[in-house]
């Protein structure tokens, strides 16, 4: 690589690019914590699903990433108050995070570095790295072009036009639901029908969806360029808003995702397994029917396989689809704050997922509050099962308690 | 685990500095020695240990306050994780301090307030109350007042009567008695040996089925050297079943996981052999000659006891 005299970096290719290791030091609630994004498995695509024993700063981590994605160049843009909101506050004071990303460009692995300080980022300190400086800005450069690509929480589409982030570059504007749980995803005109030059992402999302969803899922379902979405339900004629939440908050992002790889160059490929770039989604199960909970991640590593995911969940389902080698179990009283699977979960049922990794008994509240007034008619709820009803609990808990009393009568064991 | 006293010394178990590092309660030889002592229960609720949730090698006195047991077999128990992680956590409850490694002569005076599963004798210190239809775990009556405190909280610590799922297969392993009961009075004669594993102590819930046994069929509980028949047969069937269902070569994962869950019943069965509750070598090494494992099982067991000792 040559350093030109002017600071810059001539001639430089990051592509491949992938990230490898990030390690966030107070930032938020989270005092030091380390991640790897190179556990690899069988079943394709490049994923890191991150799971949270009680509130453990899965958010924290996706916006840690963003940022350093983001860079000196572009995080500005994003506010000197949500910068300083981001430093971690201990009894002894507050203190400036410090953000590491380790990534692979090409056949090299680089080291991309963000220290706070009070005005926003600590650009002197990031001077004194001399060529490490210039080698940065480089790459933060180069990502500018690449697909990086953040979904908060609490992302969904609504006709409302939120004019608060018009200001920012579209690289910025995109990440803002990670950052703001009342920003909306930047880029779905594309859904409902306002945007005139939507073409190529229009056949890219018609040829991702039927990838990922069954017709049976919601019905014929076409999207025209300028229309917008349009799909068809008992006889009824809807539109993108009329999607049950967990459908609409996807399609959502990916309609996003379509736009934002065909915004730097309209001629690119149209199929999604050509798709590049890097997605952060904070919990991607969120509103989805169960069923599709299972299908979705599946679907999606084989439609874009060249993406790499990084995602947070809440949903037992979620977890069942990755090999522990993509898991990241956030959890604050295991070594380093992260739990290490030495298991795999795709075998095990829902409830021993809840019990074994989020720390929760699937047991009952209704009845754990029963059995603590030591309520007895608790014991016909405990009866009940898919394959017994409450009058054969009933039942059963007579033929239980005729059982125990002849126990208690029988003081001589009978031969 | 000699071998780590060899290779570390006991320098860091007064200090708590050094010492191993890893987890090495997770190697196989651990695991198969705990499933020799307790079959594949929950020492604390007595819950079955199911493949997926094989339970926690759990320290009875946790080694963040007794850091010189974290290497002590004796300080294993084999927990289910909801026992382990969500109820006792790093906990444990006593009077006084906790006993030092220069104490270590007097451990067995500090004041706790757990039942230890392995050397009190549980089984008549606890009872239910059957008049209850939820049949709660109680202490026995007339228990001395130490041991009286040692049941309460227990009790109150895991929770044992309030855990919907654990009252929930208390009651279910009652109704199975009853049933079977039933049955055998109206000539299911197969249905004595199925009480007779139930009731087993290496069985999942085996104290109460013991508790109704003992009252009206104690014919029917098994003696010590047929517990360890049946403990033997559960795991030369499972090691059966293992050995049906390996998992291609090229699968790396699953293989070292079906690797190491076969090492533990291995080292479970070589436990055994060595040294067998209620019976004796000879007895188990016919049972283990007759399911043809003898020549697999004779490797785990000189390594656990090298061959001049045996
Ligand atoms: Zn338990």
């Amino acid at each position: 690589m040559a350093v030109a005299s002017d600071g810059g970096v001539a001639g430089f290719d990051i592509h491949p690019f992938a990230l490898e290791e990030l390690v966030v030091r107070n930032f938020k609630g989270i005092a030091e914590i380390r991640l790897d994004f190179t556990g690899t498995s069988a079943l394709g695509g490049n994923w890191t699903c991150i799971a949270g024993i009680n509130a453990s700063g899965k958010t924290s981590i996706l916006q840690s990433l963003c940022l350093l994605l983001l860079g000196l160049p572009l995080i500005p843009e994003m506010g000197g108050d949500r910068l300083h909101a981001m430093w971690r506050r201990t009894i002894e004071g507050e203190r400036p995070p410090e953000l590491t990303l380790r990534c692979r460009t090409g056949d090299t692995l680089r080291e991309l570095f963000l220290p706070f300080a009070t005005s926003g980022i600590d650009r002197p300190r990031l001077e004194t790295q001399a060529d490490g400086f210039a080698i940065m800005n480089a790459i933060w450069n180069e990502l500018r072009n690449h697909m990086i690509l953040s979904y908060g929480a609490t992302r969904n589409v609504s006709d409302y036009r939120d004019t608060r982030y018009a200001h920012q570059s579209r690289q910025v504007r995109r990440q803002m639901t990670l950052f703001d749980p009342s920003a909306q995803v930047s880029n779905v005109d594309v859904l409902l029908g306002d945007h005139t030059d939507s073409t190529p992402a229009v056949e890219t999302f018609n040829l991702l969806i039927p990838m990922l969803f069954d017709e049976a899922d919601f019905g014929k379902l076409t999207l025209t360029p300028g229309e917008g979405l349009r799909f068809h339900q008992q006889g009824a004629d809807l539109t993108a808003l009329d999607l049950a939440d967990g459908f609409r908050s996807t399609f959502a992002w990916l309609a996003d995702l379509c736009t934002a790889w065909h915004e730097t160059d309209p001629e690119r490929s149209r199929k999604p397994q050509d798709i590049t770039g890097i997605v952060l989604i904070d919990e991607i199960d969120l509103h989805l029917h169960a069923t599709l909970q299972r299908r979705l991640v599946p679907a999606l590593r084989k439609a874009l396989p060249k993406v790499q995911f990084i995602i947070t969940t809440h949903s037992p389902l979620v977890l069942s689809c990755f090999d522990r080698r993509e898991l990241v179990i956030l959890d604050r009283d295991s070594e380093g704050g992260i739990r290490t699977l030495d298991r795999q979960l795709f075998g095990m049922s829902m409830d021993d997922i809840y019990r074994w990794l989020m720390d929760t008994p699937p047991d009952s509240p209704v009845i754990e509050a029963m059995l603590r007034d030591a309520d007895p008619s608790a014991a016909v709820l405990l009866a009940q099962s898919p394959d017994t009803t409450e009058r054969e609990a009933e039942e059963r808990v007579t033929r239980r308690r005729a059982f125990l009393r002849r126990l208690r009568t029988d003081d001589k064991p009978a031969a | 685990m000699a071998a780590i006293d060899e290779k570390y010394g006991e320098g860091w178990k007064e200090t708590g500095i050094g010492g191993p590092s890893r987890d090495f309660w997770n190697n196989p030889d651990v695991r198969g020695a705990l499933y020799a002592m307790h079959g594949r229960a929950c020492a604390y609720c007595q819950q079955y240990l199911p493949e997926n949730d094989r339970g926690d090698v759990e320290h009875f006195r946790p080694q963040s306050i007794y850091r010189w047991l974290a290497y002590a077999f004796d300080n294993y128990l084999l927990s289910c994780s909801t026992c382990n992680r969500l109820h006792k956590k790093d906990d444990f409850p006593r009077r006084g301090m906790a006993c030092a490694y220069v104490d270590r002569g007097r451990l067995d005076q500090e004041e706790r307030l757990l039942l230890d599963p392995t050397t009190d004798p549980t089984e008549t210190w606890v009872d239910y109350d059957l008049s209850d239809d939820l049949c709660p775990v109680i202490p026995a009556s007339a228990l001395p007042a130490d041991a009286l405190t040692q049941v309460e909280t227990t009790i109150a610590l895991f929770k044992l009567n309030t855990r919907s799922r654990l009252v929930g297969a208390r009651l279910d392993a009652i109704d199975r008695v009853e049933e079977l009961l039933r049955g055998l009075d109206s000539g299911e004669e197969r249905n004595a040996f199925i009480l007779k594993r139930l009731a087993s102590r290496y069985s999942p819930h085996a104290v109460i089925v013991r508790r109704i046994l003992a009252r009206i069929r104690p014919t029917l509980l098994p003696t010590s050297k047929e517990e360890l028949a049946l403990l033997i047969t559960e795991l030369c069937s499972d090691l059966d079943l293992m050995d049906r269902t390996r998992p291609s070569a090229i699968d790396r994962v699953r293989s070292r996981t079906w690797d190491r869950m076969r090492r533990e019943i291995l080292y479970a069965l070589a436990v055994i052999w060595h040294a067998p509750l209620g019976s004796n070598p000879a007895e188990v090494e016919i049972l283990l000659n007759a399911a043809g494992i003898r020549e697999i099982v004779l490797p785990f067991r000189v390594e656990i006891v090298p061959l001049s000792d045996a």
